[in-house]
């Protein structure tokens, strides 16, 4: 087998990030492709620092939607960076900060962004509809 | 982070073509491939072998097929889809180039990869006229016979 270029190696990287950390939830994973100091903004808005913020921040989604699932539309590697058009969707089925459980199904699109070095998550920034979001909550 | 610097050696072959591609940081790999010189989308046919001891089978291959052109260049790699690369490649002596090269399977029917790369064409607003039909091995020889600086062996 040929070596993988950086490319190939944080496309997968990516990938496995949302299709199995976040979407079966497999969050000991964080151990493996995100560095120590990730620096995290996800589509919700929130931004947390360190494993260990992210880990709760995931926690709160997947508490606020167990069905929670990220839908990679896109998806561009380079050397450094990747780049993923996006879409979420899940079932309020959990308290979303102030938001008692509405039992509604949000699904909206939008961008993530990720730095990587050597196969491992540095900085994630997501970007998404939240207008959409806050309409399906009931919150616009 | 400055792309892939690459090295492809291309020999002198009976049938389609051959070249030794060296890369920093990576084995050599022997591709064997076989593509019409037409411009616009086309199919390459090929195979890549590692090649752990690069420099002993470039002179094998020199002393036995010759070798027709040395390209040298730098290549900056983008992933689109896992199977669409984009390369910008800068290109020692010819100038910067980019390329799309959909790869498919062996049993595809190549409709999903020639949408993909017509796609790419489009958003990058590439048109027919700018579209070069011939190998850097190929402009390369073409240069070394306008003496422009590339250099030719056998």
């Amino acid at each position: 087998m040929s070596a993988e270029h950086v490319e190939q190696v944080n496309l997968r990287v990516v990938r496995r990030f949302y299709e199995e950390l976040w979407n079966q939830w497999k969050l000991d994973l964080a151990d493996e492709i995100l560095a120590g100091a990730i620096r995290f903004r996800g589509s919700l808005g929130t931004a947390c620092e360190g494993r260990q913020e992210f880990r709760h921040y995931a926690e709160t989604v997947r508490s606020a939607f167990p069905d929670w699932h990220n839908q990679v539309e896109e998806i561009l590697a380079s050397e450094d960076r990747v780049v993923a058009r996006m879409t979420w969707t899940g079932t309020q089925l959990g308290k979303l900060g102030e938001i008692e459980p509405t039992g509604a199904r949000v699904d909206y699109c939008g961008a993530a962004f990720f730095r990587l070095s050597h196969g491992v998550v540095e900085e994630a920034w997501a970007v998404g509809d939240t207008q959409e979001l806050w309409r399906a909550l009931g919150r616009l | 982070m400055c792309g892939l610097i690459q090295r492809d050696t291309y020999f002198n072959a009976r049938e389609g073509r051959l070249k030794l591609r060296e890369e920093e940081g990576s084995p050599a790999q022997l591709i064997a491939y076989e593509r019409a010189d037409l411009s616009g989308e086309r199919t390459s046919y090929y195979r890549l072998v590692d090649i752990p001891y690069a420099e002993g089978l470039k002179a094998a291959l020199a002393t036995t097929l010759g070798i027709k052109v040395v390209v040298a260049k730098r290549r900056r790699l983008y992933l689109w889809e896992e199977n669409v690369r984009i390369h910008l490649d800068a290109v020692e002596g010819l100038g910067d180039f980019i390329e799309f090269e959909a790869v498919a399977s062996e049993d595809s029917d190549l409709k999903r990869e020639e949408d993909q790369v017509r796609r790419l064409r489009r958003a990058f607003g590439i048109d027919d006229a700018d579209v070069i039909g011939s190998s850097y091995g190929e402009l390369a020889l073409e240069a070394a016979k306008s003496e422009t600086g590339v250099t030719g062996e056998r």
